[in-house]
């Protein structure tokens, strides 16, 4: 609203000067001629802003983000003045970041009581930090109450209700929120992102969803919706949601990659080939060789996973699995027959024995794979292998935009 | 043959030189530099020894030097070569007053309202000097001579004030200060004598929000101590312990500062009021729709006197 004039304040009536004060959000509370002061000192200092220096609250305020809450304290009690609730904000925080978590709620309460909404949701942080988080989510309905649609209070809302456990309502309020504000579409990624980092693959399929119905060309938002989908086991609704985020954009790595993983899911090794070679052309990763050579290992096609393997060790020479694999996939030499050196035989005796098991394993989950296409039945370890592709597939989806600075939900 | 130029500027002396040398020593002046400004305007009057205004800055130069004998020649010599100098009439009179000669000032500023009778700083001053002079209805009749020229002239309302609590008038004074604050709401003048005012009236209510105001403009420890008593007063004992604790910490050497603090414990181990939200609180007015909402009015109208 725009300022009422000073003459306006001067001549307002008792309900008129009471309905100003709430509206500039000023304390409405104590005899008429000290209220119309505080609301004409508001509208003083709002018409002619005054040239910054640097004073005793500013310092209480710096010291308390340097760390040093008890200097902050002794400067922010000489701050407070009778109608003032930002010291007693100040001296509450610093309060808080002192330890001392019961004064704190105490000053903020105070603050609040002045006519600071806005102290409800420091309150609430004092109130979380000592681990009520009913009182936390209290408190920011309190501060709700003068304003419904503050998003701010709202995500604080969401935020304790999530700490609390109560999840379900945390998303509601979330939910609530987005719907509140559709010009926060963009927060629905982000909030996927979140969902998605905290293995809620559910609900982050969901605001990937709502994502794309914001913005149905966002291809981040299409490929973290597949790599949700995959993990949550909805393998058919992934595979498509990759293949529509292909479509935008055929050379994208990262989809193809997490495709290959679904289709090996869903029981198609050779699509799973097919796609994970096509993302290793394109982006030549560990992982991507690591899923690409395990396929193939998987579907008998030992020369082409040894040259994985080989690809992969040239990007990362220590990697284990790569060097194991290379051995266990390696033509076994015939054994050295033992010439002079017939009084060590007893000990590396146990190394050909070894490799004897070695081999056995290696050839084990060849015939069960057979196994598996012969009677249609979803086999151990056929399924293995592919499990473990996808569990190492499925994390580069979302971590590895993260890591490596592809679009970040926040920055689209 | 050309006569040599030390010559022509001795005696036919450049109007240019001189204002480039009042110029020079205007800047020295203006930059704290008094050795410079006074060497400047003595070059100047050596040149043109009747020219006014290097006497009056002269003069303002050896004020701020601390000669205030030597001031107050060159402030004499300046309205000898310029009597209707405003400005002249004005360091003359201000040198008097720091030599404490306030019935000189005040004929000076005669002299001066003379000349100029609606030179409103010259009223002033002259009420100012009366007032020092303790005539304080001489002096309310110049502060009124101010107001009847310029209504809103907050320093006027506030002396006029000031010399009606010397006389006793303290209703009227109140109204007096009651305009100062009205036409110039951070008028650290006006809001310290209300506190008088009040102080004497024993509204400690009044005294703790005109305090807490004051003390916005200027963090000053005897405030402090007043606003602590203040709050012993309205039996607010943390209220006046940390007053106290903070006039004491803004000036260690004030002993009843402590001494408030010892009070203010004392007192609160049998009664601590919190007022809450309510910065007026011992203010209470009969019949203020305010007060009529409010949650503490008993408490209010008890601590009221």
């Amino acid at each position: 609203m725009s300022l009422p004039s000073l003459a306006e304040v001067e001549h307002a009536d008792w309900p008129a000067l009471e309905r100003i004060c709430t509206s500039l959000g000023l304390n409405p509370k104590g005899r008429s001629e000290i209220v119309r002061m505080r609301v004409l000192d508001h509208l003083r200092r709002r018409v002619r802003a005054e040239a910054w220096r640097p004073g005793v609250q500013h310092e209480a305020a710096l010291l308390t983000r340097l760390g040093h809450p008890d200097s902050a304290i002794r400067l922010w009690e000489s701050t407070i003045q009778l109608d003032e609730p930002a010291p007693w904000v100040g001296l509450g925080g610093a309060q808080l970041n002192a330890g001392d978590l019961t004064q704190a709620a105490k000053d903020f309460d105070r603050a609040t009581q002045m006519g600071d909404a806005a102290a409800n949701l420091h309150r609430a942080e004092s109130l979380a930090a000592a681990g009520n988080f009913e009182g936390a989510v209290r408190a920011c309905d309190a501060y709700l109450a003068s304003r419904p649609r503050d998003l701010r209070g709202v995500l604080l809302k969401a935020v304790f209700l999530a700490r609390g456990g109560w999840t379900d309502e945390a998303s509601t309020v979330m939910r609530d929120a987005f719907e509140a504000h559709p010009q926060l579409r963009e927060l629905w990624r982000g909030l996927g992102t979140l969902l998605l980092k905290g293995r809620r693959y559910e609900a982050a399929a969901e605001a990937y969803r709502e994502s794309l119905r914001g913005n149905p060309k966002d291809e981040v938002s299409w490929v973290n919706r597949g790599s949700a989908l995959l993990m949550v086991g909805r393998t058919h609704e992934a595979i498509g949601v990759l293949r529509e985020a292909l479509e935008e954009d055929p050379h994208q790595a990262i989809a193809l990659n997490n495709l290959g993983v679904a289709y090996l899911r869903a029981g198609q090794p050779r699509s799973a080939v097919i796609n994970l070679e096509r993302a290793a052309k394109h982006m030549e990763t560990p992982q991507i060789l690591l899923n690409v050579a395990k396929v193939q290992e998987a579907t008998h096609q030992k020369p082409a996973a040894l040259e994985s393997y080989a690809r992969l060790l040239v990007l990362n020479p220590k990697d284990a699995e790569a060097l194991a694999a290379r051995k266990r996939l390696q033509p076994s030499k015939p054994p050295r027959r033992p010439h002079a050196r017939t009084t060590r035989r007893a000990a590396p005796r146990k190394q050909p024995v070894r490799k004897k098991k070695a081999t056995r394993k290696r050839a084990r989950p060849k015939r069960k794979a057979r196994s598996v296409r012969r009677h249609g039945q979803a086999a151990r370890k056929p399924r293995r292998v592919p499990k473990k592709a996808a569990r190492r597939a499925r994390k580069p989806g979302p971590q590895h935009r993260a890591k490596k600075g592809r679009p970040k939900p926040s920055r689209r | 043959m050309s006569a040599p130029s030390e010559t022509g500027n001795r005696f036919l002396p450049s109007v240019d030189r001189l204002e480039a040398t009042v110029h020079e020593g205007r800047k020295a002046l203006e930059g704290a530099r008094y050795d410079e400004a006074l060497r400047r305007f003595n070059e100047a009057l050596r040149l043109k020894p009747e020219y006014d205004v290097a006497w009056l800055l002269r003069g303002h130069t050896l004020r701020r030097m601390g000669d205030l004998d030597g001031a107050l020649q060159s402030f004499a010599q300046s309205l000898r070569h310029n009597e209707e100098s405003e400005e002249g009439w004005m360091g003359l009179a201000a040198t008097l007053h720091e030599l404490r000669r306030y019935k000189e000032e005040a004929e000076a500023y005669d002299q001066l309202t003379k000349l100029h009778p609606r030179f409103v700083e010259a009223w002033l001053n002259k009420g100012a000097a009366y007032h020092d002079l303790k005539d304080y209805a001489g002096a309310i009749a110049c502060y009124d001579k101010v107001l009847s020229l310029r209504p809103e002239h907050a320093a006027a309302w506030n002396n006029k004030g000031a010399a009606l609590l010397r006389l006793g008038e303290d209703a009227r004074a109140g109204e007096c200060f009651r305009e100062a604050l009205h036409f110039n709401p951070d008028f650290y003048d006006a809001m310290v004598n209300r506190i008088f005012l009040f102080q004497r009236q024993g509204h400690h209510g009044d005294v703790a929000f005109w305090a807490d105001r004051a003390l916005r403009i200027r963090d000053e420890a005897w405030l402090w101590y007043t606003k602590g008593l203040a709050h012993l007063g309205l039996l607010e004992s943390t209220m006046a312990l940390r007053a106290f604790e903070r006039a004491a910490e803004l000036d260690p050497t004030l002993k009843e500062a402590r001494a408030g603090a010892r009070r203010a414990r004392v007192l609160r181990d049998k009664v601590d009021f919190y007022r809450g939200v309510y910065e007026c609180f011992g203010t209470h007015v009969p019949g203020d729709p305010g007060c009529g909402e409010c949650e503490i009015v008993a408490k209010c109208r008890e601590v009221t006197r």
